[in-house]
C-alpha cells in the first residue's frame, strides 16, 4: 500500500488538484452561460472562463515548477540514493526555487551524509575486527606448527578445524588430513567417539566430577597401517562452558618415550639380571662357608660358581655404565652453544661488579651443554679465581681433544689444589638460590675439572665437554689444491739475529691467507681477499683477527669464483688494496708472518704492497714446509689434508678467516711436534724448513 | 731387592684380596687405611709403587695423587689408582693428576698384577 502511494507524485497530485479545478471553474462558467439572458454576456462570460482556466493553469504551471517537479526530484534522488549509494548528490535544480524546498533539500543532503558516514564507520570498525581476528588466527597458526606434537582440532561433527604439520606426519595418509574433512579417515573411530564420549559425560557432569582430568589419554590407531599412536583428547569449549568440539594431541609411541621412562626400563632389566647373578652367587657361598665336609671336587664347582657370576656380574655393570654415560647426555636443557657465544655470555656476566677481563684463545667449536648452567659454572669459578688468588685477567681456551672439547681456564699463578678446588665446586651458585652448585653441573654434563699447571706454568683449570654433531662448515668447497710454488727470493732470508735464539712458542706471529683472482701474479691476478689471526704464546687468539674484501678493481673470472666464492658482487664498494695493505700492516706489526705454502701469498703481498710504496719484510714460516718436514713420506700437504690428519675442524662463521684460522691451528700443532723432534727455536726451524724448500724445488723440476 | 707397594684403600675386603695378590707376587707390602694413613707411610719409606683408591674418606685420592706429585720425593714412585668412578672423564682426570694408570672396579686380579709388574719394570727400565 505504501509503495502504492509513493508511486504518486507531487506533480501529479498537482495535476489532479488543477484538473479538479478547471473542472470546477468550467461547470461555474458553464451553470452561468446558462444563466445569462443576452450573447453579450455569453462572450463576457467566456472571455472571463478563458482568463480564469488561464490563470489558474499559469498557477498550476509555477506550482509545479517550484514545488511539484524539485519535490519529485528530491524523492527520486532520496529513494536512489537509499537504494543504490548514498554518496550520490541530491539535485541543485531543487534548490534554486523556493527557500521551504531548499531547506528540505539540504535536510535530505545531511541525512544522506550521516548515513553515508555510519555506513563507512561501520565498514572500518568490520575491517579492524577482522584483522584482529586474522592476527590472533595468525598468532595461534604459529604456536601450533610451533609445538613439538602433533594437534588436530575437530568440531563435535569430527570434522577437521585446524592441524599442524606435526600431525601430518604422523598419520599414515597426510593428504586425507584436511580441513572441513572427517578425522576418521586417519585415524580409527572406536577409540575416538569412546573417549569423546567420556569427556562430554564428564563435563556435563562438571558439578559432580571437580577432580575427573580435563583430558584423557589413549592409544589410538593411524586409519591405513593401524600403526599406535599415542593420543590425549581435551574439549574445546564455547565462551558459556558447552563444548564445541574437541583437541586430539598425537605423539608416536615410541620415539615419545620419555628419557626417564626409557632409563628406568633400563634400570629396571639391569636389576633384574643381576638378581639371577647374585642369586647363584650367594647360594654358592653360603654353601662353601656353612658346609666344612664337602669333597674338594664339590668345593671346586662352588668355587667356580662364585668366580663365574662375579665375572659375569662385572661384565653386567660395565655394559650399564656405558649405556647410561651414553643417554647421559640427551638432557632437555642440552642444547648447541657456539664456544664464542659461550664466552661473551661469560664475559657480560663478569663485567659487573669486580671485573675480570677474559681472552678467549683456541679453535673456537661448538659444544653441546646446557649454557646456562654452564656460564654459572664458569662465572663460579671465575669469580673464586679472582677472590682466592687474585686473578685479573683469565684466557678461556678452547681445543678439541678426541671426542671431547676441552675448556681451559687459564691464569698466571700456581695450580689449584684438588681439595680447594672441591671445595669450590661444592659451593652452590648464588643465581640459583642455593639449589645448584658446580658439582652438579659437572655431573649432568658427564664431566669433570681438574687444576693443573700449563706448559708455561700458569694455572688452568681444565673442564672437557661434550661436543655437538658438527655442524656443516661454511662454504668448505672441494677445491682443487693450489699448486706448491717457491720463490727463493722471498724464502731464502736467513731469520734475523734477534729472533734466532728465540722458543717458537714465546713469538709472536700473524697467520694469513690472501685470496686472488687467479693464479698469475705476475700476470695480473691481484688479491680479492685477506684474512688474517694472531698466534701469541703458542695460542690462536681468534678474537683478535683481521679480514678485509679486496676491490680488485677487474673482474673476477668464474674460475677463481669457484675457488674462494668471492663474486664481483660481494668486493663492489670494498676498498681497493692500496686502503687495505696498510691496515693489514698495522694488524701485522713486527709479527712474524705465516701461511700455507707461504710463497705464494708473500708474492701476492709484496707485489701489491710494492705498489703503494710499503715493504714487508717480516720474517716467513710455511706451515707446509713444516709439515714436508716433519712428514717427508706423506704425500698430502695440502690445508686440507693436513687438517684432516690432524683431527682439525674449523668453525668460524666468515670464510674469508677459515683459511687462515686453520693454517693457525695447525701451526699450534705443529709446535708440539717440532719440540718433540728437537726443533725449539726459531733460528733451528728456518734452517730445516729453507733446506725443504730446497729440496721440494728441485723435486718438482722432475 | 723386593720391589716395595703400599696399599692405600678404606675398604677392607679389597684391601685383603690386594694384599694376598701382592705378596704372593712377591713384593713388599704395606697398607694405609686413610689419607692421613698414606701420608704417614710415605714419609717413613718412599715405596715404589702405590695402589691409590680414589674415594677415601677426609682426603679423596685426586687431592692425594696430586701431592704425593708434588713431593720431590715421591718422583720416582708410581701411582696406579684403583676406583669404582667409572667414567671416561675420570680416568683422563686420574691420569692428567699424575696417575701412572687407573683401574677401575670390578677388576680382573691377574690384569692387576699384570699391570703393576709391567709399569714396576718400565720403571727399572
Amino acid at each position: 500500500m505504501a509503495r502504492a502511494r509513493q508511486a504518486r507524485s507531487a506533480a501529479s497530485a498537482l495535476w489532479r488538484l488543477f484538473a479538479g479545478l478547471a473542472g470546477g471553474i468550467a461547470l461555474v462558467f458553464a451553470a452561468a452561460l446558462t444563466t445569462a439572458p443576452a450573447n453579450e454576456d455569453h462572450h463576457r462570460i467566456a472571455i472571463a472562463a478563458g482568463a480564469v482556466l488561464a490563470l489558474v493553469a499559469f498557477a498550476a504551471l509555477v506550482a509545479h515548477r517550484a514545488f511539484a517537479a524539485p519535490l519529485d526530484r528530491l524523492a527520486r534522488d532520496l529513494a536512489m540514493a537509499a537504494r543504490d549509494d548514498p554518496h550520490r548528490p541530491v539535485s541543485g535544480a531543487a534548490r534554486r526555487w523556493l527557500d521551504g524546498a531548499g531547506r528540505v533539500t539540504s535536510a535530505a543532503a545531511d541525512v544522506q551524509a550521516r548515513l553515508s558516514h555510519a555506513e563507512s564507520s561501520v565498514a572500518t570498525q568490520l575491517a579492524a575486527a577482522t584483522a584482529r581476528l586474522d592476527e590472533q588466527n595468525r598468532r595461534l597458526e604459529g604456536i601450533l606448527l610451533d609445538l613439538s606434537e602433533g594437534v588436530v582440532v575437530c568440531g563435535l561433527d569430527h570434522q577437521v578445524l585446524l592441524y599442524n604439520q606435526l600431525a601430518a606426519n604422523l598419520v599414515d595418509e597426510p593428504h586425507a588430513l584436511g580441513l572441513g574433512r572427517p578425522i576418521f579417515g586417519v585415524l580409527s573411530r572406536e577409540p575416538i567417539l569412546h573417549h569423546l564420549d567420556r569427556l562430554l559425560h564428564q563435563s556435563g557432569q562438571a558439578g559432580v566430577q571437580p577432580t575427573a582430568p580435563g583430558t584423557v589419554r589413549f592409544i589410538c590407531a593411524s586409519a591405513g597401517s593401524g600403526l599406535p599412536r599415542r593420543a590425549r583428547m581435551g574439549l574445546l569449549n564455547r565462551a558459556d562452558g558447552t563444548p564445541s568440539g574437541y583437541v586430539l594431541t598425537l605423539a608416536d609411541a615410541d620415539v615419545d618415550m620419555d628419557e626417564t621412562a626409557r632409563r628406568d626400563r633400563m634400570v629396571r632389566t639391569a636389576i633384574e639380571h643381576q638378581r639371577g647373578m647374585l642369586g647363584s652367587l650367594r647360594a654358592a657361598a653360603e654353601t662353601l662357608v656353612g658346609a666344612v665336609d664337602l669333597a674338594p671336587a664339590e668345593r671346586q664347582s662352588f668355587e667356580n660358581v662364585i668366580l663365574e657370576e662375579s665375572v659375569r656380574l662385572s661384565e653386567q655393570n660395565a655394559a650399564l655404565t656405558q649405556a647410561l654415560d651414553q643417554m647421559g647426555a640427551r638432557f632437555w636443557a642440552m642444547a648447541e652453544i657456539h664456544t664464542g657465544d659461550l664466552i661473551a655470555f661469560l664475559r657480560r656476566r663478569l663485567d659487573v661488579g669486580r671485573p675480570i677481563e677474559v681472552v678467549p684463545a683456541g679453535m673456537p667449536d661448538w659444544l653441546f651443554v646446557d649454557s646456562l648452567a654452564l656460564t654459572d659454572l664458569l662465572e663460579h669459578l671465575a669469580r673464586a679465581l679472582a677472590h682466592e688468588r687474585s686473578v685479573e685477567t683469565l684466557t678461556i681456551a678452547v681445543a678439541r681433544r678426541d671426542r671431547v672439547v676441552d675448556l681451559d681456564l687459564i691464569w698466571s699463578g700456581a695450580p689449584i689444589r684438588a681439595a680447594e678446588l672441591d671445595e669450590w665446586l661444592d659451593q652452590p651458585f648464588e643465581r640459583s638460590k642455593g639449589t645448584l652448585d658446580g658439582r652438579a653441573v659437572l655431573e649432568r654434563h658427564g664431566s669433570d675439572c681438574w687444576s693443573l699447571s700449563g706448559r708455561t706454568g700458569e694455572g688452568l683449570i681444565r673442564i672437557p665437554l661434550p661436543p655437538a654433531a658438527q655442524p656443516p662448515s661454511p662454504d668448505r668447497r672441494d677445491r682443487p689444491p693450489r699448486p706448491e710454488f717457491y720463490d727463493f727470493d722471498l724464502l731464502g732470508i736467513p731469520a734475523p739475529e734477534a729472533l734466532r735464539g728465540r722458543p717458537l712458542r714465546s713469538l709472536s706471529y700473524v697467520v694469513f691467507d690472501i685470496e686472488t683472482t687467479g693464479l698469475n701474479l705476475s700476470g695480473g691476478d691481484v688479491p680479492v681477499s685477506i684474512g688474517a689471526v694472531r698466534v701469541v704464546n703458542g695460542r690462536v687468539l681468534p678474537m683478535e683477527n683481521f679480514e678485509r674484501l679486496v676491490n680488485p678493481g677487474r673482474t673476477i673470472p668464474p674460475d677463481s669464483i669457484r675457488f674462494h666464492g668471492i663474486t664481483d658482487a660481494m668486493v663492489e664498494g670494498k676498498p681497493p688494496l692500496p686502503l687495505v695493505l696498510p691496515q693489514f700492516e698495522r694488524f701485522v706489526g713486527d709479527s712474524v708472518l705465516v701461511a700455507h705454502n707461504a710463497a705464494f701469498d708473500m708474492l701476492a703481498l709484496t707485489r701489491g704492497a710494492a705498489g703503494c710504496g710499503l715493504s714487508f719484510d717480516h720474517p716467513i714460516v710455511d706451515t707446509l714446509l713444516i709439515s714436508a718436514w716433519l712428514d717427508p713420506e706423506e704425500a698430502d700437504h695440502s690445508l686440507e689434508g693436513l687438517a684432516a690428519r690432524l683431527g682439525l675442524q674449523v668453525a668460524v662463521r666468515h670464510h674469508a678467516l677459515n683459511d687462515a684460522m686453520l693454517a693457525a691451528a695447525i701451526l699450534v700443532r705443529q709446535f708440539d711436534q717440532l719440540e718433540s723432534r728437537g726443533v725449539e727455536r726459531f733460528g733451528q726451524l728456518v734452517a730445516e724448513t729453507d733446506m725443504t724448500a730446497r729440496l721440494r724445488a728441485n723435486q718438482m723440476q722432475f | 731387592m723386593a720391589a716395595s707397594v703400599l696399599i692405600a684403600d678404606d675398604d677392607p675386603n679389597i684391601v685383603l684380596s690386594l694384599e694376598f695378590l701382592m705378596k704372593r707376587a712377591g713384593y713388599q707390602v704395606r697398607v694405609a687405611r686413610d689419607g692421613h694413613a698414606l701420608m704417614e707411610a710415605v714419609a717413613d719409606a718412599v715405596p715404589d709403587l702405590i695402589l691409590l683408591d680414589v674415594m677415601m674418606p677426609r682426603r679423596n685420592g685426586y687431592d692425594l695423587c696430586n701431592e704425593l706429585r708434588n713431593d720431590p720425593r715421591c718422583g720416582d714412585t708410581r701411582i696406579i689408582m684403583l676406583t669404582a668412578k667409572g667414567q671416561e672423564v675420570e680416568r683422563v682426570k686420574g691420569l692428567a693428576l699424575g696417575a701412572d694408570a687407573y683401574i677401575t672396579k670390578p677388576f680382573s686380579t691377574r690384569e692387576v698384577v699384570q699391570q703393576v709388574q709391567q709399569i714396576l719394570a718400565g720403571r727399572a727400565g
